[in-house]
Parts: structure tokens; sequence; C-alpha cells
């Protein structure tokens, strides 16, 4: 038997036999024991252990937390981006959402018809950047004119923007300024009015803001039914129920819209004609209106 | 353990009846001298009783121990590897030899016996010396000592061997 063989033997006894050869000499073995200070020691330190609140265990690092934070932080920025999104269109020219913009938009629908009526002949749409300051300057001398006192709502066919103005019992510091804005505007409003559709679509102040705006304006704008405020509700609803003929005639200059009205009788197109003097009579009770058509229903 | 967690001094005390010799033995033979090994036992169970909230009742109680004290000597090691020349061996047997009294001259031949498994336990590498304590002292398995020390069963197997032949081969002398 070879000296491996006992090696491995007695290794596989030491392993399996807690009472082996080597084991059994091993603890024959002085046998050192800590001494008296040592345990005391021991036995003291843990006694005072048991008296102190026991440890608490580190807190376990939520490896969750950050994660929540990131997706808390990018709902955030997904929420005020969506809350200023319309803000940065509307910046950009993009209508604002509301009552006074529906009009303007469905006044801008029905712009290009108009446009080639009321132009000929009809030129393209004018550019976004020729429109703006007009648009801006109108709003300006609706702030002013308001902060001064607003002025009665003019006969809406009038075409003198002096007496327009002069109606207005403004102070007259307020009146200086709404006459200077007001000779602006016939300058600048004169270089768009010509193709007057894109600037219909952008006339779209809020009712109450409009109203007293509105003289030096129209008188100060050939086409001045491009810059009409928005109609009321009711005027609104009224439109509903015209063709879009009678509603397209509507934005014609009354002359030329009693012209058109006089042209369908002629034609035979009684009602079409009727229709259009019906929506002309609730635009302008006040017009006078040629003998033939006086009697038309 | 799981009582002492809980507050009960006197089952600590009874833990510590009844390992207090194994574990002092296994350190005292694991460093080499007694200075050390009072450190390392005062500081092993330091750390048991920091850690009793920790304790699990499937880990062995004797395990977890020697646990404990297997990474203080290895720090240990790392910081300051003993290096006992002959002359140190001596001393440390000295300081473990047993008392005059419980030495009868009949005994001798037994004495000579221990006195150079002694020896030979003390030229060992840490490594091996270890794995012997761990069984002869602690009473642990092969499995059992491979995952305290974090070696292969295998590895352990290896070093047993390594220390069983070195100490046929002194006893040959």
């Amino acid at each position: 038997m070879s000296g491996d063989e006992n090696l491995e033997r007695e290794l596989e006894s030491f392993l399996r036999e807690d009472d082996s050869r080597l084991a059994a000499l091993y603890r024959k073995l002085p046998r050192p024991e800590p001494d008296a200070a040592l345990d005391a020691a021991v036995l003291a330190m843990a006694r005072r252990a048991a008296a102190a609140p026991a440890p608490r265990p580190a807190p376990r690092r939520r490896h969750w937390l950050p994660l929540l934070g990131a997706a808390a932080t990018v709902a955030l920025a997904v929420g005020i981006a969506y809350r200023l999104a319309p803000q940065l269109g509307n910046q950009r020219g993009v209508p604002a959402a509301g009552g006074a913009s529906d009009a303007a938009r469905r006044e801008e629908a029905q712009a290009p018809a108009a446009t080639t009526q009321a132009a000929p002949p009809a030129r393209p749409a004018p550019p976004a950047a020729v429109t703006p300051p007009v648009e801006t300057d109108r709003r300006q001398l609706q702030k002013v004119e308001n902060a001064a006192a607003p002025a009665p709502a003019p006969f809406p066919g009038a075409t003198d923007a002096t007496a327009a103005a002069a109606k207005a019992p403004a102070p007259a510091a307020a009146g200086r300024v709404a006459a200077n804005r007001e000779a602006e505007m016939k300058k600048s409003a004169a270089a768009v009015s010509e193709s007057a559709a894109a600037p219909a679509s952008m006339s779209a102040p809020a009712p109450a803001a409009a109203a007293p705006a509105e003289p030096a304006l129209r008188v100060g704008t050939p086409a001045g039914n491009a810059f009409e405020a928005p109609k009321p509700a009711k005027d609104r609803a009224q439109d509903h129920a015209y063709s879009a003929a009678v509603l397209r005639n509507s934005r014609l200059y009354p002359e030329s819209w009693i012209a058109e009205i006089q042209r369908l009788l002629r034609a035979g197109r009684r009602e079409e004609a009727r229709q259009n003097l019906e929506l002309f009579r609730s635009k302008y009770p006040d017009y006078r209106l040629p003998e033939d058509l006086r009697d038309l229903p | 353990m799981l009582a002492y967690a809980q507050g009960d001094v006197r089952a600590f005390e009874a833990l510590y009846a009844r390992s207090r010799g194994m574990l002092y033995r296994f350190i005292l033979r694991s460093v080499g001298d007694r200075a050390s090994a009072d450190e390392l036992f005062q500081e092993t169970w330091s750390r048991l009783v920091a850690a009793r909230e920790r304790y699990r009742v499937e880990a062995k109680f004797t395990t977890w121990l020697l646990q404990i004290a297997h990474n203080l000597i290895v720090d240990t090691f790392r910081r300051t590897r003993p290096q006992a020349d002959p002359d140190e061996t001596e001393a440390v047997f000295r300081t473990l030899d047993a008392p005059e009294s419980e030495r009868p001259e009949q005994y001798l031949s037994e004495f000579e016996q221990r006195r150079r498994l002694q020896l030979v336990l003390d030229e060992l590498p840490p490594a091996q010396r270890e794995a012997f304590l761990l069984r002869v002292e602690g009473g642990l398995g092969l499995e059992a000592i491979a995952r305290l020390t974090g070696a292969g069963q295998e590895t352990v197997k290896s070093r047993l061997r390594y220390a069983l032949a070195k100490i046929r081969e002194k006893f040959a002398e």
C-alpha cells in the first residue's frame, strides 16, 4: 500500500470521523481558554448592548426612487410643454381658441370668395408679414380708446373718419392719440386693404373691446367690412340660416350689395334676392333702400 | 442568538460559555500569540453582538461565529503577516503548554507527539492551518469550510491533504 493511499485514507477518516486519530491527538494538545478578565469584558459588552436599544439595520436603498423621480420629471416636462404649446402657437400666428377666433376662422373660410367680388381682379392673399402691423396697430388703438371712453358704435355705413372720431366723447388727449393712430392706420390699412381677405380673418378681438375701435378702422379702410367687429351671437346664428352666396354678398359694400340684389331681381332670382335683402336689412337697418327694393318682402 | 437579539442576556451567556474555548483556540492557533488572540477574540464577540439583528436561524451559530473570526484573522494577516521563526514558535509552544501539574512523566511520549503537532501547525501555511483548525476545532465539514473561507471544496480538500502530509512528515522524523 503506497503512502499516497494511506494519506487519502487518513484524509477521508479525518473528514468523516469526528474522532479520527489525528483529531484525537489534537484534542490532547493544551486547551487554552480566554482568561477571566477577557470573559468579563465580553459579557459586560454584551449586557450593555442588550440594555441599549438594538441598532437599527441600515435602511435599504430604495432603487425605485430615482426611477420614480425621473418619471415624475418627464411627466412634468410633458405637462408644461402641453400647456405652453398653444401659447407658442399664438406667438407664431396661430389663432387662439375661443369664440372670437371661431368667428374669425369662419370669416377666413369665406374670405376668398369675398375677395373675388370685392376687389376684382383677385389677388393672392397678402403675405403674413404685411398684415401683422395692421393687427397690432388696431389692437393698440383699441387699448387707447378703451382707456379713454368707449365711443358709441357708429353708423355702419359711415365713411367719414373725422366725423366718426368726433362722435366719440373721449377726452382730448385720448382723442389726439386716437387721431394720430388713425392716420397711421390709414396708411397701413390702405396698403393691405385691396387684398383684404386675410385682414378679415384677423379681425377677432373680443366684441366688447372691438366696438369702440371700429370707427377709426372702418372709415380708414376702403374695405371697411373686412375689419368689422365680430358679429353678435344672434347675427352669427342668423348667418347660418343663409346660403353661402348670401353670406358672401354680405361682405360687399352696402352699395355693391344693393346692386347685386337688384341684379338678382332682374335675373328672376327673387327668393335669393329676398334673402339678401333680409340680411341686408338686419345688418344695415338704417340704410335707405332704393325704391324698387323697399316693397320687396 | 435569537433570544439574545430580543434582549435576553442569559441566552448570550449560555452561547458564550459553549463557544468561548473553541473560538479562542481557533484564533490563538491561527494568529500565534495571546495578545493578538485576546484582541481578536473580543472583537469577534463585539462584531457578533453588533450584528445580532442580522442573525438568521438557518445559519449555524458556530459557523457564523467562526466566519466573523476568520474575517478578522484574514484582515490581521493582511496588515502584518506573522513571520514565525523557530524561537517564536517555541515561545508559543511554551505559552500553550499545559501546566506542569497536568504533565505526568508517564505521558512524555504523548507530550512529544503533541509538541510535534503544535510545531507543525505553526509551520503550516495559514490557509492549510485554518482549514485544519476549522475541521478539528470548529467541527466543520468540507462544505462548511469551503463556504466559510470562500474557497472551492476541492481546494479545501487539497489544503487538508497537504496539511496531513506535513504532519505525517513531522511525526516520521
